[in-house]
């Protein structure tokens, strides 16, 4: 049944995927958290992921993004097999990713955080740059900086270290980092856990709008189906390590299977 | 021969199996990798000997005591005192506080029991004959095995059964192992996680106790450099256990004692080198370090392990902003101007009026502060601990000599190729051991400065065997002055590197990392590059100190005053962590004070050698509580309490205008004055006589008894009034108790210590002496102590002062008897390094009472004075005033 739900009309045969996860096999000891994942990508567009806890979806954003070393299976991003290479490559050629739990620069404030990562996309600095004081952040990177912050809505916090904000403004601290690389593709691992319902529908309003100006393509984790079903065009299913059903979003979540594994049986 | 490497071998092996074992249960119960292991171990060894070969041979008795009392009394004292404070830290704080007991902990015992020489332990102490098994060992087969290493190694076994049981099986057990992921978790299970662990730290206590008898008795003597080495060898197969299974860690020491013996006659047969030669004799010792090192490099799963970080951490506060945040432009302005006059003043002095010993000291504190900048950048910035900054040193001064000596390159451009070398050799380290993590890469470091140390360093072609090198200087700086300028000078390009290194991309870059490595590596950045990077930079840094060290004292050797030795560097890191490792006057007070607290604890006031190390060791625990250094928590806390302090000042004066000052407000300084007359009145009087004798005069007790008791007199008086008038408002009844309590204390105390030490005058004398002390030690306690109960009893939700500010004062009037019981009365002290100590300890007791008054005052007005106010005004001036205003008492008014 789920096979058929697979959808071929949403890719964009022209451009070809950006993503093209095959295979993503990944064992812990004996436990089979991923089996045999495929999933693509076509730039500019928003997908979803989502499955009941357990189901292995953290799991699939770390071997896609190189955090962990699937057993089986090749990553192909932007037509390059990007399958062995360490985190940092893949990230400078265009993933941008949050975290579930929130990974911050602790010490730093937010501006920090946004020039920091502006100067890690643009690769000056160096060294010898620091010994001869040439480090000192540009005007047009205090510039981007500025506008990341006005785009996350985060001007009056500025300067405040991290550790002082809440766990909502420090989500879109991570957002505004991820966008600061200016990727490709931006890997969402659940934005809106530990945000209430007012805060996860700005988030979500938020992120469309800046979708919609940069177009990047975006592979959203979730357990809010709602949001989830808002924001993105096409969703996979996760269960257990395995993919149950693919496809466009209303049919996805109208799947008999889906409805069973993840929403629970309201019939 | 194999028979004869294992019969000979096991023995051996089982007493490093006993220690590792002890390493890995403290690391699994505690989560503290003890570094300290061999120090708990040497105590209990001390106390052992000391009753039975010293004091007769109550053989049982001392067992008993050193095992069962002594060692789980230490657990529990560094328990309470140490890692309770650091239960959720990191393991880069818990690493640098057992690291700062290493050091301090040996050089106690050595003052405290032992005494400064290696004790010899004959056969009275051994143990078989307690069992009464009196020869002393059988034959098997062939071999003759001894008494003392069978016991031992049915003792270890019995040992390792037994705690593997409890571990496993036990609930305690159970809850040890759940402490140490998460002790805020357990207490959410209902479990008291203080009680578990201070159990946990008894019990790996009483594990070091029995090592501590066992190789005491063995080594047949007590020597605490023996027990260090140990030790350090015994981490190699806790580490092949990968610090978490017991079995393994101990097949491990067993079969380490095996390779040990089997080496020589190994590399014998195998590769024909005499077991007498040159390289049999360097290899031999180095063995366990090159196991350790390379079971670090490449067992797969070593490499890959990280601290667990506590799911829980979140819930700490976050850490404090960097007191420059705190300062205002006034400040900062004044801070431009004072800084390069004050440069520019102490040049000119260096160069003019300061006596040549002393330009010798400073510059060879300068020399040690270029080498801890190298410090600043492994550990401030890349928030690693390398033990290895001392051998990178040797490498750079060892190069720059050997250069210089034999090719006739000048010095400073071996300087230059010393720092460039140990920048490749550090690179080269740097390449498999940075993919460690923590304290893995700190156990790599130290294994390879030991390795270095014994392979290299140690050859005579390199040192130059016995008596050592000698360093010429360049010709342009030879004598003392002008070689200042030239340390002067390198110094400040290498602090400017620093700076420019921190404000720039790499530094943000790294402290990107520190703050979360993974997400560092989501926007590119390559961690481990820039690690390898910093680490060969840092090596480069210390490679330049190594040379600038080497030209200060004109002498580069090994032996018994190693220029370079990795222990003592081990030392090194610790005070310039306590210190602080983020900022340059980090590196410069550590290098500074490490020069000028030798000079005047062991030259100026002939106290104990190694005191200086017991207090840079123990201010390492001060780091579990300031993680940014001393230095940045004084000059914050300095600039906080002065804004305070003003405030309070504004407020009384705006209170005094309008005659509504309360009668228990009493200015600061009215009370601090008259506490500091005396003692400043004795420094004046010094001085002029000083002067007029053309020599520092010495100290009498006399004439500084005149002088210093009309302030003594008055200070005990503050305090009781002070402690009276706090009484009268609702404060606790008992307090003219506890002063007279803490005076008869001090009596005694004072006639004890007569009794033990040689401290000048009569016991009546001493117990006099001690009475005021002992009186104003508890007092600086309770008053503080006292402001917190009258603050609850207003219903303040905030206490202006809490006890624990009085421990500060109180530890230094200990400290200060101490300090005065230590001067060897035979070679009398010169008066005025007296009076330096003096002064700094009359300071801290003069802030501890300007401290407390402040705390009076803000009982005073912001009670009375403010609920007044309030009263006039309305709320709303609660939300204009200047401080936080207490909310009154509910309903009592």
């Amino acid at each position: 049944m789920s096979a058929t739900l697979e959808s071929s009309a949403h890719r964009d045969a022209s451009r070809g995927p950006l993503l093209e996860a095959r295979g993503i096999t990944k064992r812990f000891s004996g436990i089979t958290a991923l089996d045999g994942i495929d999933l693509d990508v076509v730039p500019g567009e928003m997908v979803g992921l989502i499955g009941p806890n357990g189901a292995g979806k953290t799991t699939f954003f770390n071997c896609l993004l190189g955090m962990l070393r699937p057993e089986g299976g090749t990553v192909h991003f932007d037509g390059q097999d990007v399958t062995k290479l360490p985190v940092y490559r893949r990230a400078r050629l265009g993933f941008g990713r949050t975290f579930q739990r929130l990974e911050l620069f602790s010490g730093m404030t937010v501006r920090e955080h946004f020039l920091v990562t502006e100067r890690a996309r643009r690769r000056t600095g160096r060294l010898w740059k620091d010994l001869l004081n040439l480090a000192k952040p540009s005007a047009d990177e205090q510039a981007l900086a500025e506008r990341m912050l006005e785009i996350v809505g985060l001007q009056a916090q500025a300067d405040l270290p991290v550790e002082s904000l809440s766990l909502g403004r420090g989500r879109l601290v991570e957002l505004g980092r991820a966008l600061m690389t200016q990727p490709k593709l931006l890997l969402l691992d659940e934005p809106s856990s530990g945000l209430d319902v007012r805060e996860t529908a700005a988030l979500a309003e938020r992120l469309a709008t800046v979708q919609a100006d940069h177009e990047f393509a975006v592979l959203l984790v979730e357990h809010d189906v709602e949001m989830v079903s808002n924001l993105v065009t096409r969703l996979y299913v996760l269960d257990f390590g395995e993919l149950i059903a693919s496809g466009p979003t209303q049919a996805v979540l109208g799947d008999e299977a889906v409805r069973k594994a993840y929403l629970g049986d309201v019939i | 021969m194999i028979v004869n490497w294992l019969i000979e071998g096991i023995p051996f092996g089982c007493v490093y199996a006993l220690i590792a074992v002890g390493i890995v249960l403290t690391y699994k119960t505690t989560g503290v990798f003890n570094f300290a292991f061999a120090a708990q171990a040497f105590v209990a060894g001390a106390v052992y000997v000391e009753m039975v070969e010293v004091d007769g041979d109550a053989r049982w008795l001392g067992l008993l005591v050193a095992i069962l009392l002594v060692s789980p009394l230490l657990g529990l004292i560094l328990d309470r005192i140490l890692f309770r404070a650091m239960r959720t830290a990191g393991w880069l704080v818990k690493l640098v506080s057992v690291l700062g007991l290493f050091v301090a902990l040996p050089e106690i015992t050595k003052d405290v029991i032992s005494g400064q020489q290696p004790v010899p332990v004959t056969v009275r102490s051994s143990i078989p004959p307690m069992l009464g098994i009196n020869a002393p060992g059988f034959h098997l087969g062939t071999h003759f095995v001894a008494w003392d290493f069978t016991m031992a190694a049915l003792l270890t076994v019995l040992v390792v059964i037994g705690l593997g049981a409890i571990f496993r099986w036990t609930a305690t057990g159970l809850q040890m192992r759940a402490v140490v992921e998460s002790p805020r978790m357990v207490e959410l299970a209902g479990v008291d996680s203080e009680r578990v662990s201070a159990l946990a730290w008894m019990l790996s206590s009483v594990l070091a106790g029995l090592a501590g008898v066992i190789l005491a008795t063995l080594a047949q003597t007590l020597d605490s450099n023996i027990f260090t080495l140990l030790v350090i060898v015994c981490i190699a197969a806790a580490v092949v256990g990968r610090l978490q299974s017991i079995p393994i860690t101990f097949a491990a020491g067993v079969l380490l004692g095996v390779a040990d013996r089997a080496l020589p006659d190994i590399l014998q047969s195998w590769f024909g080198v005499s077991s007498s030669g040159e390289l049999a004799k360097d290899l031999r010792p180095s063995l366990p370090f090159l196991v350790l090192f390379l079971c670090l490099v490449l067992v797969r799963s070593i490499r890959q392990r990280r601290e667990a970080t506590d799911p829980l951490a979140g819930v700490d506060p976050p850490p404090p902003a960097m007191s420059s945040n705190y300062k205002t432009p006034d400040i900062e302005r004044l801070t431009r101007i004072i800084f390069p006059v004050f440069l520019v003043g102490f040049v000119l002095a260096m160069l003019t009026v300061v006596s040549g010993l002393w330009v010798f000291r400073i510059t060879d504190g300068l020399t040690l502060a270029v080498t801890f900048l190298s410090i600043t950048i492994i550990t401030g910035f890349a928030g690693q601990i390398s033990l290895a900054q001392a051998t990178f040193a040797g490498i750079g001064g060892f190069t720059a000599t050997n250069l210089a000596l034999d090719h006739g390159i000048p010095i400073l451009v071996g300087l230059i190729i010393g720092a460039a070398v140990a920048a490749v050799v550090g690179a080269l380290f740097a390449l498999p051991a940075l993919r460690l993590g923590g304290i893995y890469l700190t156990l790599a470091t130290l294994a390879f400065g030991l390795m270095i140390e014994q392979v290299v360093f140690n050859r005579p072609e390199v040192s130059g065997g016995t008596i050592g090198l000698h360093v010429p200087r360049p010709s342009f700086a030879t004598s003392d002055r002008t070689f200042f300028l030239l340390v002067f000078g390198i110094f400040g390009i290498v602090a400017f590197g620093v700076i420019l290194i921190r404000k720039g991309s790499t530094g943000r870059f790294l402290a990107a990392i520190r703050g979360s490595e993974t997400a560092a590596a989501s926007i590119g950045i390559n961690a481990t590059a820039l690690r390898i990077t910093v680490f060969a930079l840092s090596a480069a840094v210390a490679g330049i100190g190594g040379s600038l060290i080497a030209m200060s004292g004109q002498l580069v050797q090994v032996g018994n005053v190693p220029t370079y030795p990795t222990i003592l560097g081990i030392a090194w890191v610790v005070l310039v962590v306590t210190l602080g490792s983020r900022t340059v006057d980090g590196a410069v007070n550590a290098g500074i004070s490490f020069v000028v607290f030798q000079w005047l604890l062991e030259d100026a006031l002939h106290l104990t050698p190694g005191l200086f190390l017991i207090l840079f060791g123990l201010g390492a625990i001060t780091y579990a509580r300031h993680p940014e250094g001393i230095v940045e928590y004084q000059t914050r806390k300095g600039i906080v309490d002065a804004g305070r302090a003003r405030a309070l000042a504004v407020r009384a004066k705006a209170l005094r205008a309008a005659e509504q000052l309360p009668s228990t407000y009493t200015r600061v300084a009215k009370v601090v004055v008259p506490c500091a007359a005396g003692p400043a009145l004795y420094l004046a009087y010094l001085l002029v006589r000083s002067l007029a004798e053309n020599s520092w005069a010495k100290a009498h007790s006399a004439t500084l008894l005149c002088f210093v008791l009309p302030s003594v007199v008055y200070l005990l008086v503050w305090m009781f009034r002070s402690d009276a008038a706090l009484r009268r408002q609702r404060g606790d009844t008992r307090g003219p108790w506890v002063m007279l309590a803490g005076a008869v204390a001090g009596a005694g105390f004072g006639y004890w210590l007569h009794s033990v030490g040689d401290l000048p005058g009569t016991a009546l004398d001493c117990a006099l002496f001690g009475i005021p002390v002992g009186a104003a030690t508890v007092m600086f306690v309770w008053l503080p102590f006292q402001v917190e109960v009258v603050a609850r009893a207003k219903g303040w939700l905030e206490a202006p002062t809490t006890w624990k500010e009085g421990r500060v004062p109180a530890v230094f009037a200990i400290a200060g008897v101490f300090l005065f019981s230590r001067l060897q009365t035979a070679t009398p002290p010169n008066g005025w390094p007296v009076c330096m100590v003096a002064v700094a300890f009359t300071i801290v007791w003069l802030q501890a009472v300007a401290g407390v008054q402040g705390a009076i005052n803000e009982l005073a007005i912001g009670s009375e004075g403010e609920a007044r106010r309030m009263a006039e005004r309305g709320a709303t001036a609660a939300a204009e005033s200047p401080i936080p205003i207490p909310a009154p008492a509910g309903g009592s008014e």
